[in-house]
């Protein structure tokens, strides 16, 4: 292997790594939030890939009509629960209307940094609205059934992909075509604006964290359930946040992954996983931990599918194992307390 | 009423075997799936219903089993009945060597997912091996079983396998949950601690469970390979597991869950296959959102899958037939048994010895010595330097005001947690750090302050408690053996029960009051024959009458020469059943003395209602 | 035992038969109490007295089995802790519950969480507590994990004040701490009770608890056994066999 080589992999590996390392955080910022271990979050970075792509090219909205869609339940849930018969025909007709409303301005040939924005919120109002319909009322069944869950939930919105996108692969502009050579590697610009938007994701994620008033109860809300509603800061309502802030963040995820590598409807679980794979290297409850493990499995990557092609992503996920292993002997015993 | 059972049984296994006979031939197709899935699924249901652990990966094993059989068979000219023995055993050992990792001793999420990473792992190999696997284009020279000519290819006959495959299954897990073994895997889901406390050693049970579904997996695959000729793939990737863990979670914990599950999925395919317009091939888009919804909406409404309303049937049942026969009243005095159990009998001597008047004076009758004992969390030293010695046939109370480190002191002395530093002597030999499992091996187990029954039966629970003392593992369960020990555990079961005064023995032990459920607790730990008791606040809860009733239950163990360590809050039963008291303050001893001395102790006294002594 | 008097005027706090029970273990038996505006009011108790269980039953830490509470005459029975917060009824737990990996200042920046619109006035309860706990002002950077037991306590007092409370319940707040932190922690409540914050103390060191407070409920086994003006109960004998047993029960 040649220096340039490796410096080409590096870079595509990081490329890859950035995108596992922005899944990795909101796995983790969901994880500490409500412990569940989100199988389904690879499904909001296809969520966020496809929505953007339909929303410039206007060949499918499905990203906005699940997102209205989610908004109707939440609607029902909440009113039945407060017993509002009376109001119980507002959130079904205030959807079609919505519906109604964007299949009359179909196509959409949105600029694409407006279709991202405008993804991106679609998907954490959908992630935000799963937690209210599925992840909230299962609080006190435990780590297990919210994984079953969320694998239901994986199904279900990679099937719905399918039902709104199709089997095709779909290509999203990018920011800027062409490359650049540096130090005898040409690194592409989305390479480039990749690794850029991840670092400008970070600076966002850290001070929301460290310096909003906001962002501490948030963290909060994770390190001690009950001194967070001491305080006032209801869990509930922080679950709902951090679902809406991962979904986001991995929405985003998409969008800048889709012009380097194609957007499908079944590209969420592979990445979700080497994501998950990341944060569990970096600890499974810290940030810098998830994002140095998820830059780490895109490299190992690169570097795996060069040498041996075939068993590259075997690989990658067989590092689950080792992992967990030392995780689990490092850590306590099991079966204390 | 029993020949009405018997009969319904055979009507039941008349109809299963006429069948194919009575439904259109289509379904014979049907059929075999539903069973070949209920096979696997019933193995699953061990896993996830039974044992609590939730395998994303159990597709893998049906694939090893499915390319097993047929590779060796088709490509290595092995018979291929020999062949579906060879596939089940390479599933098994894949599923050992799986499970050897110690994640599996890891509960709930890091299991659930290296079994996720291990199955997608096996999905690229089946893909990859393309010159023993035939790739992602599949494996084709499947070769027929036959057998005297018969040849089963016909859906009609081929169902006869799947049956006999589907019916093991659930034979063999129907056996295994009511043996010995079964009731640690149940015992396990309930609480590990509790399950570790009587002896049970949790990983290996898990292993032995794992390794089970896994073969059961593997012959389901190999089964499948031969009845559709042809595999790729595809059919055991991770929507192959999803499948498989829908119909486990929709079954629930019973013994015919799978079966229910494989038959409510495979009919839900053939529905949305055959309602929904092809036109689009939209059917199998609908298939996988319904998996997906089916999944969330019953964790939602039942977490617990379809079991609960099915046991409600088989209560209803089992209540229209013969009831188990009330327990004969065993005698309540606790001489030495005639079918005393040869093992660890012998170390219940000083019983003996201390009811015929005479004091234990041999080193070897010492309980427990604690020398120096430390433990701390973080910068908190919860336990800091204590010691004390419990004799044989001796009551030592342990109190202290909240906080002073008893709860603590008492997990590491159990084995639950590890000492920061000093020693744990139980009958004179070391055995700092032991697990609490190798504990309850030494004679030494505990009770817990939040009573941790294990969800079955009264008597089950205390036949748990007899588990060290009987023997019979997870293949013992699974073909019925060990009959002469279950008979024996049930009676040392019974006569614990009767020892602690309880009589409700098919009664659910988690229904009982809380007063009950204590005594319960009490006797699983009698079934054990300890020689040193560990009581952590057994009389919280109960009524006046029950304190006396379990005072007086205290000193007739003492008197048989049991060591006791009681840590109790009601200072009137502590005072009037211990011999001896430690008092724990700031995770020290404060004081140690007879009942009375502690009572007048100023020490104690500022301990407890403050310094600011009047 | 409880007595009838001190229901009839108009409490800030009023707990009325209150019924916990854990899993079928009865905690709390119909217990009632009421604390008036200003005052001191302390539960003593033994271990298991069911202390805990009624602080958490009062807060809606802990569902309750029957039983109402009512506070500056709302019923809040159903109400959950992060909403009585609000209300200006804040808890201080035996376990402190503090945020460990945060700082000083951020976990009592997070205790006015639901206030943080009024700026000004934040800043100046930030002061004041720094003030009555110079040493939490020495620290203000150090993170709330690192710190000792009694720093622990301090803080977990000084977050409950930023919410700004009418009535705060300490539960145990002298747990675990050494002799000379206990007077400390003690002081401080006196400071606040000058300030004219109410307080609901629950201890289980006795002596301390009732020479601090106006008036004294005796807790034993989940039931008020004696309910009177602190003074009074600090010469109870009652109050020495609930914590060290009045005799043998066996014969």
């Amino acid at each position: 292997m040649t220096m340039g080589t490796a410096l080409f992999l590096l870079v595509t590996g990081l490329t890859n790594g950035a995108i596992y390392a922005l899944l990795g955080l909101g796995l983790v910022l969901i994880y500490n939030v409500t412990r569940v271990i989100n199988i389904a979050q690879g499904e909001f970075v296809m969520l966020g890939a496809l929505t953007a792509v339909g929303l410039t090219t206007g060949e499918a909205t499905g990203g906005i009509t699940l997102a209205i869609l989610a908004g109707a339940s939440w609607g029902l849930l909440v009113l039945l629960l407060r017993r509002r018969w009376a109001l119980l025909w507002l959130p079904p007709a205030g959807a079609l209307a919505l519906w109604w409303l964007v299949r009359a301005v179909e196509p959409f040939h949105l600029p694409p940094i407006v279709a991202v924005l405008v993804a991106t919120i679609a998907v954490a109002f959908v992630g935000a609205a799963l937690y209210r319909l599925t992840i909230q009322p299962a609080a006190a069944a435990g780590e297990v059934v919210f994984l079953i869950i969320t694998t239901g939930l994986y199904l279900g919105l990679q099937g719905l992909g399918l039902v709104f996108w199709g089997p095709g692969s779909f290509s999203f502009p990018s920011i800027h075509a062409g490359k650049i050579a540096a130090a005898g590697v040409r690194v592409s610009y989305q390479s480039l604006f990749v690794l850029a938007a991840t670092l400008l994701v970070l600076a966002l994620l850290w001070l929301f964290f460290e310096r909003t008033l906001f962002g501490k109860a948030l963290r909060a809300a994770a390190m001690n359930r009950l001194g967070a509603r001491l305080v006032g800061i209801s869990p509930e309502r922080a679950g709902l946040v951090a679902f809406a802030i991962s979904a986001g963040i991995s929405a985003l995820a998409g969008v800048l992954i889709a012009p380097v590598t194609y957007a499908t409807y079944d590209m969420g679980l592979g990445l979700g996983l080497k994501g998950f794979v990341g944060a569990v290297i970096g600890g499974l409850s810290g940030y810098p931990g998830a994002v140095l493990g998820g830059l780490a499995i895109g490299v190992l990557e690169a570097f795996a599918a060069y040498t041996t092609s075939a068993y590259g992503e075997a690989i990658v996920y067989a590092l689950i194992i080792p992992i967990l292993l030392l995780r689990v002997l490092t850590g306590r015993r099991g079966a204390a307390t | 009423m029993r020949a009405w059972q018997a009969l319904l049984g055979v009507g039941g296994a008349a109809l299963l075997v006429a069948l194919p006979w009575l439904l259109p031939p289509f379904y014979a197709n049907l059929l075999c799936f539903i069973a070949i899935y209920g096979g696997v699924a019933t193995g699953l249901i061990l896993l996830t219903g039974y044992a609590g652990l939730v395998s994303l990966g159990q597709g893998a094993f049906y694939g090893i089993g499915a390319y097993g059989a047929v590779v060796l068979a088709g490509s290595y000219g092995v018979d291929p009945w020999l062949s579906l023995l060879l596939g089940t055993l390479l599933a098994a050992t894949a599923g050992y060597l799986v499970g050897l990792l110690p994640i599996l001793r890891h509960s709930g999420h890091y299991l659930a997912l290296a079994k996720l990473a291990w199955g997608i792992i096996a999905t690229i190999l089946f893909t990859q091996l393309a010159s023993i696997t035939g790739g992602p284009n599949g494996f084709t020279h499947v070769p027929v079983l036959s057998l005297f000519g018969l040849d089963f290819i016909d859906p009609g006959h081929f169902y006869y396998l799947t049956l006999v495959f589907a019916v093991l299954a659930v034979a063999a897990l129907a056996s295994l949950i009511r043996s010995r073994a079964g009731r640690a895997v149940r015992a396990m889901r309930s609480s590990e601690a509790a399950a570790a406390s009587v002896g049970m050693e949790v990983g290996r049970i898990k292993l032995q469970v794992f390794v089970l579904a896994a073969a059961l997996a593997g012959l389901g695959g190999a089964l499948f390979a031969y009845f559709i000729a042809f595999i790729s793939p595809s059919a055991f990737d991770l929507g192959a597991s999803i499948r498989l863990l829908t119909m486990a979670m929709i079954g629930g914990a019973h013994p015919l869950g799978g079966v229910v599950g494989a038959a409510v999925v495979t009919l839900l395919d053939d529905v949305l296959q055959n309602v929904i317009p092809n036109a689009s091939g939209q059917a199998g888009l609908v298939q996988v959102i319904a998996y997906g919804a089916i999944l969330v909406g019953l964790m939602l409404v039942s977490p617990r899958g379809l079991e609960p309303l099915l046991t409600r049937v088989w209560r209803l049942r089992l209540r229209a037939g013969p009831a188990e026969p009330p327990a004969p009243a065993a005698p309540v005095a606790a001489a030495p048994e005639p079918g005393a159990l040869p093992t660890e009998a012998r170390e219940t001597a000083p019983a003996a010895t201390a009811a015929s008047g005479e004091p234990p004076a041999a080193a070897g009758l010492t309980g427990l010595q604690v020398r120096g004992l430390g433990r701390r969390f973080g910068g908190l030293q919860a336990v800091d330097d204590l010691s004390f010695e419990l004799r044989a046939g001796e009551i030592l109370g342990l109190i202290g005001p909240n906080g002073a480190g008893k709860t603590t002191a008492f997990n590491v002395i159990s084995g639950l947690l590890p000492p920061s530093e000093g020693r744990v002597l139980l009958g004179g030999d070391d055995v700092t750090a032991a697990a609490a499992q190798r504990m309850a091996r030494r004679g030494l187990t505990r009770t817990f302050q939040n009573t941790a029954l294990f969800e079955m039966s009264v008597l089950e629970n205390v036949m748990a408690g007899c588990y060290i003392r009987t023997r019979g593992g997870v293949w013992a369960g699974v073909l019925g053996l060990g009959r002469a020990d279950e008979a024996r555990a049930r009676r040392e079961a019974r006569r614990a029960l009767a020892r602690v005064g309880l009589t409700e023995l098919a009664a659910d032990a988690p229904s009982l009051p809380v007063g009950k459920q204590r005594l319960l607790e009490v006797a699983r730990s009698l079934a054990m024959r300890p020689r040193v008791l560990l009581l952590d606040e057994p009389a919280a809860g109960l009524r006046y009458a029950e304190k006396r009733e379990l005072a007086g239950l205290l000193s007739a163990l003492r008197d048989e020469g049991l060591a006791i360590l009681l840590v109790e809050h009601d200072m009137d039963l502590v005072m009037s059943v211990a011999d001896r008291i430690v008092v724990m303050n700031y995770g020290q001893t404060l004081t140690e003395g007879t009942p009375e001395q502690v009572r007048q102790d100023p020490e104690v006294i500022a301990a407890y209602l403050g310094l600011d002594a009047a | 035992m409880s007595s009838p008097e001190r229901r009839s005027d108009g409490a800030l706090l009023q707990v009325e038969g209150l019924e916990v029970a854990y899993g079928g273990v009865q905690a709390l038996g119909g217990v009632s109490l009421a604390v008036r505006a200003g005052e001191v009011v302390t539960v003593i108790g033994a271990n298991g007295a069911g202390k805990t269980s009624l602080v958490h039953a009062i807060t809606g830490v802990a569902p309750k089995r029957a039983g109402r509470v009512t506070f500056d005459g709302d019923d809040v029975s159903r109400s959950t802790p992060e909403v009585l917060v609000g209300r200006g009824l804040t808890l201080v737990p035996e376990r402190r519950e503090l945020f460990g990996a945060l700082s000083v200042q951020d976990n009592l920046r997070l205790g006015a969480f639901l206030r943080s619109s009024r700026g000004a006035r934040v800043r100046r309860d930030l002061e004041r507590v720094y003030e009555i706990f110079p040493r939490l002002a020495e620290r203000r950077r150090q993170r709330a994990g690192t710190m000792s037991g009694g720093e622990q306590q301090m803080l977990a007092l000084g977050r409950a004040m930023m919410s700004d409370p009418r009535l705060l319940l300490l539960d145990e707040p002298s747990l675990g701490l050494a002799p000379l932190v206990v007077q400390e922690i003690l002081r401080v409540i006196e400071a606040l009770r000058e300030e004219g914050v109410t307080v609901l103390l629950i201890e289980q060191n006795a002596r301390a608890a009732l020479k601090l407070a106006d008036y004294g409920y005796l807790l034993e086994a989940g039931e008020v056994l004696v309910a009177a003006p602190a003074e009074q109960l600090e010469h109870d004998e009652r109050v020495r066999d609930a914590y060290l047993g009045a005799g043998p029960v066996v014969p």
